[in-house]
C-alpha cells in the first residue's frame, strides 16, 4: 500500500515539476499571493505591517520536515486541520522529497495548496535546500550564496494640497521607501529601510536596520538592530501584525507569535531597537531581549511631562520635526518556552520598560508614571482534534496586585471539513498595556474588554461557509464613551465555485454597538447599527484573463438619532496578463453612500509592500491602473496610477491635506532588483 | 401640458443637459437588464463587446415617438454591424428632441472575439446638443465593455460609458458616465433571466430584472423591472424570415406609459 503512494506521489512529483518550478522562478505569483492574501483577510485595517509579516513569510519560508503544527499555521490560509492534514502525511510517509509532494495530499484542493507552497521549503537530510523551491528572489547565483534585494519606492500625489501651497512644509510632497535586504545562506541577513514622507525633507527622516542570523547550533534567531518581538497570544508583547476579525472565522482567532524578527515595516513608532537572541535546547527555548529605542512624544517643556505619543511618524515642519524621537524608552526582558511530548507547549516572558519621562495621567486607566513591568505565562496544547491555547498576563508596574488579562481559547477540527474555534479574552481596565495586541474588538489596545468569540468553518460541498458570532463588553468608559459598552456582531460569509474557474463569494456582516451621540443637553448612549452585504464574482476566463465584480451594500441606523443612512460601491475589474512576467490590473470603481458613516472598505492592487484598504464615502468614482512587469528576472517594477473623482465636491479630504477640486491622482513607481 | 413638458425634462435631466434616451424595444422591455445578453445590432450603445457574438450583417432602427406622451422628447436610432475577420464593427446614429431642442450623436464601434468565449469591445460618440437662441456644443466620448461565457448558459456583461469623462460647455459631467455589469442565465434553452445593476456617477444605482422567453420560432415575450427609477416594463418579438419586430412598453411613475418600436433585419438568418 505504501509502495503504491510513494509511486503515486513521484508521479505526481514529476507531472507538477516543470509546471510549477517554471510559474515560480519567472512568473509574479508571490505577488499576486500576497494580493490574495491580504485581499481576504483585510477588513477595514490600514496596517502596512501586515503586508511586510506575509512578505517576510513568504521570503523566510518554512521548512516542511520541520515545522510542527504550530508553525505551519502561521502561513495564511493554513487552518489547524489543514496544518493536521500536512502534518500527519509526514508522520505517515515520512520527509518530503520537494513541496510539489504537497500536491498529491488529496484532502486539500490543489488551489489552496498552490497558495501554500510559495509559504514552505524543504531541507533535505544533507541540509541543502530543494531545488524546486524559489522563493521571491529566486536568482542564485553559482558563485556565492548570497541575495541582495533593493526595493526603491515613490509615491507622488499630483494635485497640490493645502500643507503644500501654503509653505508649511519644508520638503516636496513626494514619499520615497528605499530598503536594501541582503541574505547570505539560509542563516544570514542584514537590512536597512530609508523613508520620506510626503513633505518631509530629509530622505533618510526614518532610518532602520538590522543584522539577523538563524538556526546555528543552538542559536534560533539574533537580530541586532531594529526587531519586532512576539510572544504567546501576544497580550504582553505583540508587533502591530494580526490579521483580525475577518471572513475567515478560524484563522485569526488564535495568533501565531512569530518570537524575534528583523524589523523591516515603516510604522516609526512601533519597533525595538537593541539586540534580540533566542536559544533553542532540545525542547527549551530560552530569549533575550534589550531595546533602547527613541520615540516621538509631545513633551510639556515645564514639567517634562509625556503628553501625548503621536504615532503618524510625520516631521514635516519645525513644529513636527521638535517632538520628532524626543524621548526614550528602555526595555530589557527574557522568554523562556518549553514543549513537551511534541504537542505542548508553556512559556513565560516578563519584560521591563522605563521612559525618560513620565506620562500625563489624564484618564483613569491610562499610563501612569515612567517605570513599567509585565509578565506572562501562555501555552499551547494539541491532543487529538483539539487545539487549546492561551495566555494570562500581569500588568506588575506599581506593585499592586491586579486581574491579569486573559485569553483563552480552543479550536476543534471535528473533521477535515469542519472547524470550530472559540475564546474567552478578559482584558481589565487597569491593564494598562504598553506592548500588547491582543486578538479583540478594539485595534491597538487590550484593556477594559471583555468578549466571547465562536466562531467555524465548514467545507461544504456548496462552498466554504464561515461563521462567526462575536460579543465584547467594555466595562468602563472608552474613547467614544464615557460609560461602559456593549456590542456583538455576527458574519456569515459562504464562497463557491458554482461552475469550472467561476467562484462566488456572499458576505454579511453585522454590528451592534453602543456608541455616544451628543443630544440636546448631554451625551446620550444609543446603539447603532451597521450592516454589510456584499457580493463577489471572480471568473477567470483563462491563464491570462481574471474579472472581478463586486457589490457591497452597507446600512448604518441608529434608531435613537432617527439616523437611517445607507451606501453602495460597485466595481469591476480586469486582471490581463499577456505573458507570465507582465500582469496589469484595471479596476473602476463607483460608490455613492450617504456619509462616511455609512463608508465602504475597498481594498486594492498596489506596490508590492504597500497595502491600499480605502473607506470609500460619498458620491464619486475612482478608477486604477496597477502594471507588473519583471522583464529580466533581475528585476521588476511596478506602477500605479489611480483617481477619484467626486464630482458634486468644491473639496477633497481636510486639513492640510486638502485639496481645491475634485479630483485626487496619485502616481507610484517601484523598483526590486534582486542580484 | 406644459407642466408635464417641464416636468419630464427634470426627470430626464436631474443632472445632465443630455437626456437618457436609449434604443432598442428589446432593451426597453427587459429594462436594460441585458448587459450580458447584448447580442443585437443595439448593443453599440450599451455594451458594444456584444457586437462581435453577432457574425452577420445587422441592421436596426428604433423609434420612440412620444415618450410620456410628449411628442417633443420623440427619439430615434439607428445602426448597422458588419462581421469582420476579427470581430465585428458597427455604425449608429440618434436624434432626439424637437426644433427648440435637439442632439444627435454618431457612434461607432468595434468589437474583438475571443474563442467565441470572451468579447471586448469600445466605442467612439460623437454628440452634439443645440439649444435654439442659446447655441449648441459638441464632445467626443468613448465607451468600453466586455462580455463572457462563463458557461453555455451563463454569462457576465459589464460596460463603462463615457470613460473621458467628457462634457459640454464649462459645466462638469453634462454627459452621463456610467458603470453597468450584469448576468445573463439561460433557465431553460428559450428562457433567459437576466440582471443588471447600474450606476450613472450622479445617481442612484439601480437594479434591474428581466425575463425573456422564446415561445416559438416567431414569438418572444419580454418583461422586466427596474427600481431606480421605479419602473415596469413588456414587450414583445415577431421575427419573420430576415426581419425582428419588437415593440416595448414601460411605465415610469410619476410620468405614465412609454411606447416604442424597432426594426431589426438580420442579413444572414442561417447563422442565427
Amino acid at each position: 500500500m505504501q509502495r503504491f503512494f510513494l509511486k503515486y506521489q513521484i508521479i505526481a512529483i514529476l507531472f507538477f515539476l516543470p509546471v510549477i518550478s517554471f510559474a515560480q522562478t519567472d512568473s509574479l505569483q508571490n505577488e499576486d499571493i500576497l494580493n490574495e492574501i491580504l485581499n481576504d483577510q483585510i477588513e477595514d485595517s490600514e496596517d502596512e505591517s501586515v503586508t511586510d509579516a506575509v512578505e517576510f513569510l513568504l521570503n523566510n519560508p518554512i521548512n516542511i520536515n520541520k515545522a510542527d503544527i504550530n508553525e505551519l499555521q502561521k502561513i495564511p490560509y493554513v487552518d489547524f486541520a489543514t496544518a493536521k492534514i500536512i502534518i500527519d502525511h509526514r508522520n505517515r510517509y515520512g520527509a518530503f522529497f520537494s513541496t510539489n509532494e504537497l500536491y498529491s495530499i488529496n484532502a486539500i484542493p490543489k488551489e489552496s495548496m498552490s497558495r501554500i507552497i510559495p509559504f514552505l521549503t524543504v531541507e533535505n537530510p544533507e541540509g541543502k535546500e530543494d531545488i524546486s523551491h524559489q522563493n521571491v528572489y529566486p536568482e542564485t547565483s553559482p558563485l556565492t550564496n548570497l541575495k541582495i534585494n533593493l526595493r526603491s519606492r515613490m509615491l507622488n500625489d499630483l494635485q497640490e494640497r493645502k500643507g503644500f501651497k501654503t509653505n508649511k512644509f519644508n520638503g516636496s510632497s513626494h514619499k520615497i521607501y528605499n530598503r536594501i535586504i541582503a541574505r547570505y545562506d539560509y542563516n544570514f541577513q542584514a537590512g536597512a529601510v530609508i523613508e520620506k514622507d510626503a513633505g518631509e525633507a530629509s530622505f533618510a527622516d526614518y532610518q532602520s536596520f538590522h543584522i539577523a542570523a538563524k538556526e546555528i547550533g543552538i542559536l534560533k534567531s539574533l537580530v541586532l538592530g531594529d526587531f519586532s518581538i512576539e510572544f504567546g497570544q501576544g497580550l504582553a508583547l505583540c508587533s502591530a501584525y494580526g490579521f483580525s476579525k475577518s471572513s475567515d472565522a478560524v484563522y485569526p482567532v488564535k495568533k501565531k507569535a512569530a518570537g524575534i524578527k528583523p524589523y523591516t515595516s515603516t510604522d516609526e513608532n512601533n519597533f525595538f531597537r537593541g539586540g534580540a537572541a533566542g536559544f533553542e535546547l532540545n525542547n527549551l527555548s530560552v530569549f533575550l531581549f534589550y531595546s533602547n529605542n527613541k520615540f516621538d512624544a509631545n513633551i510639556d517643556s515645564a514639567a517634562g511631562i509625556i503628553l501625548s505619543r503621536p504615532i503618524d511618524g510625520l516631521h514635516r515642519n519645525q513644529n513636527e520635526l521638535l517632538k520628532k524621537n524626543s524621548a526614550r524608552e528602555k526595555i530589557y526582558g527574557a522568554a523562556i518556552n518549553y514543549s513537551f511530548l511534541n504537542s505542548i507547549s508553556a512559556g513565560f516572558v516578563y519584560y521591563n520598560s522605563s521612559f525618560t519621562n513620565p506620562f500625563m495621567k489624564d484618564e483613569v486607566f491610562d499610563l501612569d508614571g515612567n517605570e513599567f513591568s509585565y509578565s506572562s505565562l501562555f501555552y499551547d496544547a494539541v491532543s487529538g482534534p483539539f487545539n487549546f491555547f492561551g495566555e494570562f498576563a500581569f500588568n506588575l508596574s506599581d506593585n499592586k496586585i491586579k486581574t491579569p488579562a486573559s485569553i483563552n481559547g480552543v479550536q476543534i477540527s471535528f473533521s477535515r471539513d469542519f472547524i470550530f474555534a472559540a475564546s474567552i479574552r478578559n482584558y481589565p481596565w487597569n491593564y494598562t498595556n504598553l506592548h500588547g495586541q491582543g486578538f479583540g474588538e478594539q485595534s491597538g489596545k487590550t484593556e477594559n474588554e471583555f468578549g466571547i468569540y465562536t466562531g467555524f468553518k465548514w467545507r461544504m460541498p456548496l462552498g466554504i461557509f464561515n461563521f462567526y458570532y462575536d460579543q465584547f463588553k467594555f466595562p468602563f468608559s472608552t474613547f467614544d464613551n464615557p460609560l461602559p459598552s456593549t456590542g456583538d456582531e455576527f458574519l456569515l460569509s459562504l464562497s463557491s465555485k458554482p461552475i469550472y474557474k467561476f467562484e462566488t463569494k456572499l458576505y454579511f456582516k453585522y454590528e451592534r454597538k453602543d456608541v455616544s451621540i451628543n443630544s440636546e443637553k448631554n451625551k446620550i448612549s444609543v446603539k447603532r447599527n451597521r450592516q454589510n452585504s456584499r457580493i463577489e464574482l471572480i471568473y477567470e476566463l483563462s491563464k491570462s484573463i481574471r474579472l472581478k465584480g463586486r457589490f457591497d451594500y452597507n446600512v448604518f441606523r441608529v434608531d435613537d438619532a432617527n439616523t437611517l443612512e445607507d451606501g453602495i460601491l460597485f466595481y469591476q475589474e480586469i486582471k490581463y496578463a499577456p505573458v507570465s512576467v507582465l500582469n496589469i490590473y484595471a479596476r473602476v470603481i463607483f460608490f455613492n453612500t450617504d456619509s462616511f458613516n455609512s463608508a465602504v472598505y475597498e481594498y486594492e492592487n498596489d506596490l508590492t509592500g504597500v497595502l491600499s484598504n480605502f473607506a470609500m464615502y460619498g458620491e464619486g468614482m475612482r478608477w486604477y491602473l496597477v502594471l507588473r512587469w519583471k522583464p529580466i528576472k533581475k528585476l521588476s517594477l511596478s506602477f500605479k496610477y489611480s483617481e477619484t473623482y467626486k464630482p458634486r465636491e468644491k473639496f477633497l479630504s481636510s486639513g492640510d491635506s486638502q485639496i481645491d477640486g475634485n479630483l485626487d491622482n496619485r502616481i507610484g513607481l517601484q523598483l526590486d532588483f534582486n542580484f | 401640458m406644459h407642466l408635464k413638458l417641464l416636468t419630464a425634462f427634470f426627470v430626464s435631466f436631474t443632472c445632465c443637459v443630455i437626456a437618457q434616451v436609449n434604443p432598442g424595444a428589446r432593451q426597453a422591455a427587459l429594462s436594460n437588464s441585458d448587459i450580458a445578453l447584448s447580442d443585437d445590432v443595439f448593443s453599440l450603445f450599451y455594451n458594444p463587446a456584444g457586437l462581435s457574438q453577432i457574425n452577420w450583417r445587422e441592421a436596426g432602427v428604433y423609434y420612440s415617438p412620444s415618450p410620456f406622451g410628449l411628442s417633443e422628447l420623440a427619439n430615434g436610432f439607428a445602426a448597422y454591424n458588419e462581421p469582420l475577420p476579427f470581430g465585428s464593427a458597427a455604425i449608429g446614429g440618434m436624434t432626439y428632441g424637437f426644433d427648440l431642442y435637439r442632439e444627435n450623436k454618431i457612434t461607432a464601434g468595434y468589437s474583438y472575439n475571443y474563442n467565441n468565449k470572451f468579447f471586448i469591445g469600445g466605442a467612439v460618440n460623437y454628440h452634439t446638443v443645440s439649444i435654439k437662441n442659446y447655441g449648441s456644443d459638441a464632445a467626443f466620448y468613448f465607451n468600453i465593455g466586455g462580455l463572457v461565457y462563463i458557461a453555455d448558459f451563463l454569462r457576465w456583461g459589464f460596460y463603462f460609458h463615457n470613460i473621458n469623462r467628457a462634457t459640454f460647455s464649462a459645466e462638469e459631467n453634462q454627459i452621463p458616465v456610467i458603470l453597468g455589469s450584469g448576468l445573463s442565465y439561460d433557465v431553460l434553452e428559450n428562457i433567459s433571466f437576466n440582471i443588471s445593476v447600474i450606476k450613472d456617477l450622479d445617481r442612484k444605482a439601480s437594479l434591474n430584472g428581466g425575463i425573456e422567453y422564446n415561445l416559438n420560432e416567431y414569438l418572444s415575450i419580454r418583461s422586466g423591472f427596474s427600481n431606480e427609477p421605479s419602473k415596469f416594463s413588456a414587450g414583445i418579438g415577431i421575427k419573420y424570415s430576415l426581419i425582428n419586430f419588437d415593440y416595448a412598453m414601460f411605465t415610469h411613475q410619476d410620468l405614465g406609459l412609454t411606447h416604442q418600436a424597432g426594426i431589426i433585419i438580420r442579413f444572414d438568418s442561417e447563422k442565427n
